[in-house]
C-alpha cells in the first residue's frame, strides 16, 4: 500500500510533465495540423532560458519560469512566421510539415548542444527538501511540479472555455475553413496558439530541468512519452492530453513495483501501443462515423 | 597527415555510407512505394545486427546466422505489422517508434545475454579472421589493400544488388498495386487488390533489407551496443530519403553518400573549433538540409514531383 | 447452381446505424442477372451508405448480402470485388500521382505478378502484362480517354476522372457494376454513349449494372428496374413505369430532400 502511494505520487509527478507537453503539442496540432517533432527540443530551449536567468544571470527561479515561458513563447511565433505559415500557404501536406518539423528539431537541438555543451545543468533549486506524510514522502521538486502543473492545466481549461480567444481556438480546431469565413481573424488565433502552445512548451521544460537534469537531449527523450499521451488521451483533445500524460506517468511508475525500473520507459510504450490497438480513439474517445 | 590522403577514413566513410544506403532502400520501399511512415526502421536494423551477433558468439556459422538473422527481421517486421497496419498513418509512424524503443530497451536490460551497455563483443565472429586471407591472398599477387577495403566492396557490392533487385520488381505489377495502396486504398480495394497483404509485404520485404544493413553493421563495428540503435539512425535515414529523393532508389546511394560523409567525413576537416561543436554543426546542416529539400524540392534530387505522395 | 439464378443479389434487412442516426434502416431488395437496375431517392436516403454496405467498405450492424449464392456481408471491401461486384465512388478516387493508363491497369484481374514472389519473376507474368496493356488501352477508347492515356491522372478534369473510374471499374471484368453517380459532371452526349455502351456490353457479356442516379430521365430511360430509397429503407422496386406513378414514391421525394448521405 505504501509502495502503491508513493508511486502514485512519482507518477502524478512525471506525468504532470509528459500532460503540460502533450496539451501543448496538442494544441497546435489541433489548430494547425502541424505534428511537431520540435515540441520537445522547444521544452529542452525553456529549460535552457530558465538555465540562463536562474544560474547565469543568479536571477531568482521565479523569474527563470518567465524566461522560459517569454523565450519559448517567441520561438513559436518565429517559427510560424519564418517557416509554417509560408509552408501553409504553398499548400504543405501534413506529412511534408511533419519531416520539416523533424529537421527544425535537428536543428534546434544542435544548436543548443552547440551554444551551451553537452553537459548536465541544473537550476539553483532546493532539491534535496522533502516532506514526510506518514506513510509517503514527498519532495519539494514534486510539489511544485504536482502544483505549477494543477494550476497551469486549470488556467488553460479556463482560457480555452470562457475567453473569446479560446473559442475562436476550438473554432479552429473543428474547422480552420469555416472559422476564417464566419469571421474569427484566424491570424489572431494562430499567434495566440503559438503563444500558448509555446508557453506550455517552455513551462514543461522548466519543470522537466528542476525535476531531472537538463541536457540538450531532454526534451527529446521526453517526445515519445508526450506522443503517446496525446494518442492516449485522444489526437487533439487537450482535455484528453492532460488524462494521457497522467495515466502514461502513473502507469509508468507503477510497473516498477513489478518490473526492475529500467523498463519503465518500455512499459509506457506497451500501454501505448496496447491501447492504440483496442482504443484507436483514445482512452475517452468515441467512434466516428468514416467513409 | 592530410585528411583526404588518409584512405583508410575515406573507405571507412564510404563504408558506413554503403550500410546506410541499404538501411535506406528498406525504408525507400515502406515509404516511396507503399506510403507506410516507419519511424521505427531502426528496430529491424538491430534485429539484424543482434540475431547475428548472437548467433555467432554462440558458436553457429556466419553463413547460417547471416540468412537466420535477415528472415528474423523480416518475421519481425510481419509482427509489427500484423496488429499495427491497419492504423492511421501518423498513428503507425509512433507505434513503429513505440517497438522500436521497447526492442532497444530489452536489449539494453538484458545484460547476460546481449551484454546490455558494456556490449555485444566479437558479435562478427571470425570475420576479421576472413579479411585477413583475404587481404593475404591479394598481397599474395602484390596487390597491397587497405583493411578496409573488403567490407567496403562487400557492402556497396549487397547495396547495389538490392538496389538492383528493387528495381527489378519496381516494374512489376505487385509495385504497381503497392502505390495504388499507398494513394488510396479505397481506390486500391474497390478494384479487388488485398490492400492489407500488400503492406504487410512491403513493409516486410523493408524489414528484411534494413535486416541486411544490420548484418553489415555488425561486420563493420565488430561490437554492438544498444545505443548504436537509438530513434536518431532511422531520422538520419530519413534525412537521405528526402534528400535522394522519395521514389528513387538511385537517390538513395546519392543521398547516403552526402549524409555519410556530413556526419562522419567532416570530423577529419580542420576546423578551429571543440571536437563536440563541430559534432553539433554536423547534425544541424543535416537539419538544414531536411527542411530546406521539404520546403524548396520535397521529391528530392531525383525523385519525380508528379509522383510524389506526402498527404499521407 | 448459384452462378445460373436469375437474382445476382439479394440484399436482406440490412442496417447500419451511425451513432443515432439510422442511415440504412432495414433495407431489402434484389438485382436480376443481367439488368440495369438504379437505385434513387432524395439526398439522406442512404443510397451510398448501402452502396457502401454491399461493396464491404463499411460493416453492417446486420442483414444479409446475398451475392451470386454466398453472403458477402461484412466480408473485406476487396475480396468483395474479386468475387465480382466492383463499384465506382461518388466522389472520385483516381489515382493521380499514377499515369492513366496505369489506373486501368490496376484494376486488371488474374495478373499473378501481383503477388509478391512471383513479382520477382517477370517471364511469369510480362506476356499477361501485354495483354493487359492492350485490354486498358480498348477500355480507355471506350470511355473516349485515349488520349490521356500517359498523363498523370491528377491533370484529368472532374469528368474526365468519373469516365477514368468507369473505365478501371469495367477492366476489372465485374459481373456487378456498381456505379455511384456515374454521370455527374460528365458531358451528358458522351454520358449517353457510355450508357448505350454499358447496354450493350450486358448483351454481349450478361454483365448487370446497378447504378445510383439523380437524372430521372436517364433513369427511367435505361432502367430495367428501379429501387427507391427513403429514409434507410426501399420504399418500392419496379419498372421504370411502376415506379413512376407509385404515389410512395412522390411523397418520399417531396417530404425528403434534406438530411445528408
Amino acid at each position: 500500500m505504501d509502495e502503491l502511494l508513493q508511486t502514485t505520487i512519482n507518477g502524478l509527478a512525471s506525468g504532470s510533465i509528459y500532460a503540460l507537453g502533450a496539451v501543448g503539442l496538442s494544441l497546435v496540432y489541433a489548430i494547425l495540423k502541424l505534428v511537431n517533432f520540435a515540441h520537445g527540443d522547444f521544452m529542452t530551449l525553456g529549460g535552457y532560458a530558465a538555465f540562463v536567468v536562474n544560474v547565469t544571470w543568479g536571477l531568482p527561479l521565479v523569474v527563470s519560469v518567465l524566461g522560459a515561458l517569454v523565450v519559448v513563447a517567441a520561438l513559436g511565433l518565429l517559427t510560424e512566421a519564418a517557416i509554417w505559415r509560408p509552408m501553409r500557404e504553398r499548400g504543405a501536406g501534413v506529412m511534408q510539415l511533419l519531416l520539416l518539423s523533424l529537421g527544425f528539431s535537428f536543428v534546434l537541438r544542435n544548436l543548443i548542444l552547440f551554444a551551451w555543451g553537452g553537459e548536465t545543468r541544473t537550476l539553483r533549486v532546493d532539491n534535496t527538501s522533502s516532506y514526510d506524510l506518514g506513510i509517503v514522502r514527498i519532495s519539494l521538486l514534486q510539489v511544485i511540479v504536482i502544483v505549477v502543473s494543477a494550476v497551469a492545466m486549470v488556467a488553460v481549461a479556463l482560457l480555452l472555455r470562457r475567453t473569446y480567444v479560446g473559442k475562436s481556438m476550438r473554432a479552429l480546431s473543428d474547422s480552420f475553413a469555416l472559422a476564417e469565413v464566419s469571421g474569427i481573424n484566424t491570424r489572431r488565433v494562430v499567434t495566440y496558439t503559438w503563444i500558448l502552445g509555446g508557453g506550455l512548451a517552455g513551462l514543461a521544460g522548466f519543470l522537466a530541468t528542476i525535476f531531472t537534469v537538463l541536457t540538450p537531449q531532454t526534451g527529446w527523450v521526453l517526445l515519445l512519452g508526450i506522443f503517446a499521451a496525446i494518442i492516449l488521451g485522444g489526437i487533439g483533445d487537450p482535455f484528453g492530453a492532460l488524462v494521457g500524460g497522467l495515466t502514461l506517468g502513473l502507469v509508468q511508475e507503477w510497473s516498477t513495483m513489478v518490473f526492475a525500473p529500467t523498463y519503465k520507459e518500455a512499459v509506457g510504450f506497451a500501454i501505448l501501443i496496447l491501447a492504440l490497438l483496442f482504443r484507436p480513439n483514445g482512452l475517452l474517445g468515441h467512434a466516428t462515423r468514416t467513409g | 597527415m592530410d585528411p583526404l590522403l588518409a584512405f583508410g577514413f575515406w573507405a571507412y566513410v564510404l563504408t558506413v555510407a554503403g550500410v546506410y544506403a541499404v538501411f535506406v532502400l528498406g525504408l525507400q520501399v515502406q515509404l516511396g512505394d507503399a506510403g507506410l511512415l516507419n519511424f521505427g526502421h531502426v528496430a529491424f536494423m538491430a534485429v539484424g545486427a543482434y540475431a547475428t551477433g548472437l548467433m555467432i558468439t554462440n558458436g553457429v556459422p556466419m553463413l547460417i546466422a547471416i540468412p537466420c538473422a535477415v528472415a528474423l527481421a523480416a518475421l519481425f517486421g510481419v509482427l509489427i505489422g500484423l496488429p499495427t497496419l491497419r492504423l492511421r498513418g501518423d498513428f503507425f509512424a509512433i507505434v513503429t517508434i513505440a517497438a522500436g524503443e521497447i526492442l532497444r530497451i530489452i536489449i539494453q536490460n538484458r545484460q547476460d545475454e546481449t551484454g546490455g551497455t558494456l556490449g555485444l563483443r566479437r558479435a562478427s565472429g571470425s570475420w576479421r579472421e576472413t579479411n585477413n586471407t583475404i587481404l593475404d591472398w591479394f598481397s599474395g599477387r602484390g596487390i597491397e589493400l587497405d583493411r578496409r577495403v573488403p567490407l567496403l566492396v562487400i557492402t556497396w557490392v549487397v547495396a547495389v544488388l538490392v538496389a538492383l533487385l528493387l528495381r527489378h520488381i519496381g516494374r512489376s505489377p505487385w509495385r504497381r498495386a503497392l502505390r495504388a495502396v499507398r494513394e488510396n486504398e479505397d481506390a486500391a480495394a474497390a478494384v479487388g487488390k488485398p490492400v492489407f497483404n500488400l503492406k504487410l509485404q512491403a513493409l516486410a520485404l523493408g524489414a528484411a533489407i534494413a535486416g541486411i544493413s544490420g548484418v553489415l553493421f555488425t561486420l563493420l563495428q565488430t561490437s554492438l551496443y544498444p545505443e548504436n540503435f537509438e530513434p536518431i539512425v532511422t531520422f538520419i535515414g530519413f534525412s537521405i530519403l528526402i534528400l535522394g529523393g522519395i521514389g528513387s532508389y538511385f537517390g538513395v546511394v546519392v543521398g547516403s553518400i552526402i549524409i555519410a560523409f556530413i556526419i562522419s567525413g567532416v570530423r577529419f576537416l580542420d576546423f578551429p573549433l571543440e571536437a563536440d561543436k563541430v559534432a553539433a554543426l554536423r547534425y544541424v546542416v543535416v537539419g538544414l538540409l531536411i527542411m530546406g529539400m521539404m520546403a524548396f524540392r520535397p521529391q528530392g534530387i531525383f525523385g519525380k514531383r508528379e509522383e510524389l505522395h506526402l498527404d499521407g | 447452381m448459384a452462378e445460373s439464378s436469375p437474382t445476382i443479389l439479394e440484399v436482406d434487412d440490412l442496417r447500419r446505424h451511425y451513432g443515432g442516426v439510422r442511415a440504412v434502416d432495414g433495407a431489402s431488395f434484389t438485382v436480376q442477372r443481367g439488368s440495369i437496375t438504379s437505385l434513387i431517392g432524395p439526398n439522406g436516403a442512404g443510397k451510398t451508405t448501402a452502396f457502401n454496405l454491399l461493396t464491404g467498405f463499411a460493416r453492417p450492424d446486420t442483414g444479409r448480402v446475398v451475392f451470386e449464392g454466398s453472403d458477402v456481408a461484412g466480408h473485406r471491401s476487396d475480396r468483395v470485388a474479386r468475387r465480382g461486384m466492383v463499384r465506382t465512388f461518388q466522389l472520385t478516387r483516381v489515382l493521380g500521382k499514377m499515369r492513366v493508363i496505369e489506373n486501368v491497369m490496376l484494376a486488371a484481374q488474374q495478373q499473378p505478378g501481383e503477388r509478391f514472389v512471383t513479382a520477382f519473376l517477370p517471364t511469369r507474368w510480362r506476356s499477361r502484362e501485354e495483354e493487359i496493356r492492350h485490354e486498358a488501352a480498348a477500355v480507355l477508347e471506350q470511355v473516349g480517354l485515349s488520349e490521356k492515356a500517359e498523363d498523370y491522372a491528377a491533370t484529368l478534369s472532374g469528368g474526365q476522372r468519373k469516365l477514368l473510374e468507369l473505365a478501371r471499374a469495367l477492366m476489372a471484368r465485374p459481373r456487378l457494376l456498381m456505379l455511384d453517380e456515374p454521370m455527374a459532371g460528365v458531358n451528358p452526349t458522351l454520358g449517353r454513349e457510355i450508357l448505350a455502351s454499358l447496354d450493350r456490353l450486358r448483351h454481349e457479356t450478361g454483365l448487370t449494372v446497378m447504378f445510383i442516379e439523380h437524372d430521372m430521365d436517364v433513369v427511367m430511360d435505361i432502367s430495367d428496374e428501379v429501387i427507391v430509397m427513403g429514409e434507410g429503407r426501399v420504399i418500392t422496386q419496379g419498372t421504370p413505369d411502376a415506379v413512376r406513378s407509385d404515389q410512395r414514391v412522390i411523397d418520399a421525394y417531396l417530404s425528403g430532400g434534406s438530411g445528408h448521405e
